[in-house]
């Protein structure tokens, strides 16, 4: 929701991204192959500022709402830390909620369709997916595998975050895998594994449900405002070249190394023959997805020699 | 772009993709709990994922809309590159998404 997904990224989420959506700090790093030092150094020091504590900043976005001083009183200092934390994130995640609601009424779901799909699947880039498939009448396993395509990425975050998670009760790691989501993840990881942060799993529990539950909320009243305000745009005005903007947002902040670049390239240029050449059943995307991670993974490799090593180490240096 | 699946169809990819997303958030966190990484292998691949797939969303929608490569005339080309340079400088959702729809509807109805 991006993300920012997305991917975002967040990159996010996306974290952007991504959801994801849109920011996905911990995997994007690659400093072998340092591709566009300055986004990439841009999105550290972002990064750094959405997670370190921020003491003399405090009274935040929250307080002309009043909120600070209410939640001073009844709710615990970790939940706090990440109510103040996921704060601007949220500025970010709203528009792509937006975006998912309008285009779902306007790919021809009903409101309640488009409201259950925010709400059973919450994953933003995966249900702006699954609405132009399903607006464009391509197979429903197609649609559905396009989707779980996308959310794949979660595997690492699910993976990277579960040891933070195991002293939980079962009920609540349910709860926790529902609302997890690329900025979710990010935050939560970078709190856990922060230089102060020797943290008991009550205060983790704290800190991860303030961050996914805010996003949470937000995805679902964005996504309702969305619903209304699409039903009411003409088709004329191309509401759906939305969708490519949002995933445009996620894919530039992903794409931080030569590899990425390669990645990115290849899986948008399969896609593009797949639409030009019409294969059947509306495969490109899913083809350029593997042809894509598979000519990234190649890149990798011949760029830095051994890649497989060097990248477990950007990846653990940026998770842990 | 209308989808003329019916209601039973709708749903059931709702229901199929959100019980898919849980079981791909869950795995680790709750099923394999003991499991303390994924093969190396595979989060290596994964990196790649999202620009790969971003892209293959992303290119189709702006290059081929109808289905053929069209450059010249197609404001989602202009609109989109507008857009990506507001992406690489701002790295905001909200600011790519208003400079591209304004600059697609300045070309559809200003010029």
């Amino acid at each position: 929701m991006v993300s920012h997904a997305y991917y975002s990224n967040a990159s996010g989420t996306d974290p952007n991204s991504g959801v994801t959506f849109s920011e996905p700090p911990a995997f994007q790093s690659h400093p072998t192959t340092g591709f566009s030092s300055v986004v990439a150094s841009k999105r550290r020091r972002q990064f750094a500022r959405g997670s370190r504590s921020r003491p003399r900043n405090s009274s935040g976005l929250l307080a002309p709402l009043g909120v600070r001083s209410v939640s001073r009183s009844l709710l615990p200092a970790e939940a706090r830390r990440g109510l103040r934390d996921v704060a601007p994130i949220l500025l970010g995640v709203a528009p792509f909620a937006l975006v998912a609601g309008a285009t779902a009424v306007n790919a021809g779901l009903s409101p309640l369709q488009a409201a259950g799909l925010s709400l059973v699947v919450f994953a933003g880039a995966s249900q702006l997916a699954a609405i132009e498939l399903l607006g464009d009448n391509a197979e429903l396993l197609i649609v559905l595998a396009t989707g779980v395509v996308i959310n794949l990425r979660m595997l690492m975050y699910s993976a990277s975050i579960a040891p933070h998670f195991r002293p939980f009760r079962t009920r609540w790691k349910a709860a926790c895998s529902y609302i997890l989501t690329d900025q979710a993840y990010a935050l939560s990881v970078a709190r856990y594994t922060g230089v102060s942060a020797d943290l008991d799993p009550t205060a983790r529990r704290w800190y991860y449900l303030a961050v996914g539950g805010s996003l949470w909320a937000v995805w679902q009243l964005c996504t309702l405002v969305g619903i209304a305000v699409g039903a009411r745009v003409p088709p004329v005005w191309g509401l759906e070249f939305a969708v490519p903007l949002v995933f445009l947002s996620l894919l530039i902040p992903a794409t931080t190394s030569w590899p990425k670049l390669v990645a990115a390239a290849v899986g948008g240029g399969v896609a593009v023959a797949g639409a030009v050449f019409s294969i059947p059943l509306n495969l490109g995307l899913i083809a350029g997805g593997i042809a894509g991670v598979a000519a990234g993974v190649f890149a990798d490799e011949r760029l830095t020699g051994d890649g497989a090593q060097n990248a477990d180490a950007a990846d653990r240096g940026g998770s842990h | 772009m209308a989808t003329e699946y019916g209601p039973a169809a709708v749903w059931g990819i709702v229901i199929a993709l959100g019980v898919a997303t849980f079981g791909i958030r869950a795995s680790f966190i709750y099923l394999f709990g003991r499991v303390d990484e994924v093969p190396d292998r595979v989060t290596n691949a994964l990196r790649f994922v999202p620009p790969a797939v971003f892209a293959g969303l992303t290119v189709p929608a702006i290059v081929a809309p109808e289905g053929a490569i069209t450059i010249v005339g197609n404001e989602r080309v202009v609109a989109g590159l507008v857009a990506a340079g507001v992406a690489w400088y701002v790295d905001d959702i909200l600011a790519t998404i208003v400079a591209g729809m304004a600059a697609f509807w300045l070309l559809r109805f200003g010029l």
